[in-house]
């Protein structure tokens, strides 16, 4: 291998070390652990797909959708396997006590619960489908210039729609006696 | 205490919905998802699988976030692959002038071709004279001879036709007159 060759390797691997701490930055900021996957294994995945792509090709351009492309697999594989464990039956323990109730939820907490998110399955269910959709993209956590771009919209009136929305939901679960809420 | 956050019951319903975490869509329409560049007729499919997933959201929300960073490790790829160009360049210079050897002895043998075939044209066409001024010979030679042949006029002329009158010496009157 020539000098030229393995300085650029060096600088490479620099800047695919970079890389690679961003995209763990970003793994602990969404705690993407929460859905089973270890950001650990996910950054040394990428690092090695990416890698062997970088030495497969060495002619041509490297482009940023595949890089994005090679996250999103990645992530992907890993949320697959983690529901393939999640559905394993556990090995049986006879110490192991039976389930507990989710922490810090009561029965009585956890039965009204049930009856809100009824209701709220009901109202979601009584909005048209070109208002729910910014709503609910909004409650499981999209920006409003996130949801504009996944449903084709502007900002400003994905805004509108998820306002509006909103406080058409909160006053139909008003009415059917689920009180107030927050977003 | 009482959950009144919507966001919150919203998920806890998202999870128990039927083909809710276990829906995860592929990779390429996720990054689509992330640079808001969705097919308008899958748009509120897509919508509609995201809203239910939360594991979907935060994919497509991180890889928003990491699209600079992938940019600039592209970027610097593609660079460091243009300074290993310079070893590139000889070896397709080299490739080129094996091309273009190959193709000049190509050339070489297809003029080499087309001299020989000329040769022998040529010869050919020497030999199709020669040929022909044989045959030409021959059919001369078989054909009857005009001298033996033809009427002739000395010997087939009558005689008494050219005879001329009577010869005068011999009919003469030698009785002195």
């Amino acid at each position: 291998m020539t000098a030229p060759h393995d300085s650029v390797d060096a600088l490479l691997a620099q800047v695919l070390r970079d890389f690679v701490n961003r995209l763990g930055a970003l793994l602990q900021g969404y705690r993407l652990d929460r859905h089973g996957i270890d950001p650990a294994d996910i950054e040394q995945e990428v690092r090695i797909r990416l890698w062997k792509a970088i030495e497969r090709d060495r002619s041509g351009a490297f482009h940023a959708s595949y890089v994005q492309k090679v996250v999103a697999t990645t992530v992907i594989d890993a949320l697959r396997r983690a529901e393939v464990r999640a559905a394993e039956p556990l090995p049986e323990d006879d110490d192991e006590p039976g389930q507990l109730p989710e922490e810090g939820v009561g029965p009585e907490q956890s039965a009204s619960d049930g009856e809100r998110m009824g209701g709220l399955q009901r109202c979601l269910g009584e909005i048209p489908e070109r208002r729910r959709l910014p709503i609910t993209l909004h409650l499981q956590g999209f920006s409003l210039q996130e949801i504009a771009d996944v449903v084709g919209t502007s900002a400003e009136a994905a805004r509108k729609l998820v306002s509006r929305g909103l406080e058409e939901l909160k006053s139909r679960l008003r009415e059917l006696g689920y009180g107030e809420f927050d977003d | 205490m009482t959950e009144r956050s919507l966001s919150s019951l919203y998920r806890r319903l998202a999870t128990r919905t039927p083909g809710g975490p276990g829906d995860l869509l592929d990779a390429d329409t996720l990054v689509a998802a992330a640079e808001g560049s969705l097919r308008g007729d899958r748009r509120d499919e897509i919508a509609m699988r995201l809203a239910r997933s939360e594991a979907q959201t935060d994919l497509v929300r991180l890889l928003r976030e990491l699209a600079p960073a992938s940019q600039a490790l592209a970027a610097e790829v593609s660079a460091g692959n243009m300074r290993l160009h310079g070893r590139g360049d000889r070896r397709v210079r080299h490739a080129a002038d094996a091309r273009s050897r190959k193709r000049l002895r190509w050339a070489s043998l297809a003029a080499c071709l087309a001299v020989a075939l000329g040769i022998v044209g040529v010869h050919q066409h020497r030999e199709h004279q020669q040929e022909a001024a044989i045959a030409a010979a021959m059919e001369a030679a078989a054909r009857p001879d005009r001298i033996f042949t033809s009427v002739d006029r000395i010997f087939s002329s009558r005689i008494e036709a050219v005879q001329p009158a009577d010869d005068g010496l011999f009919r003469t009157d030698f009785n002195g007159s």
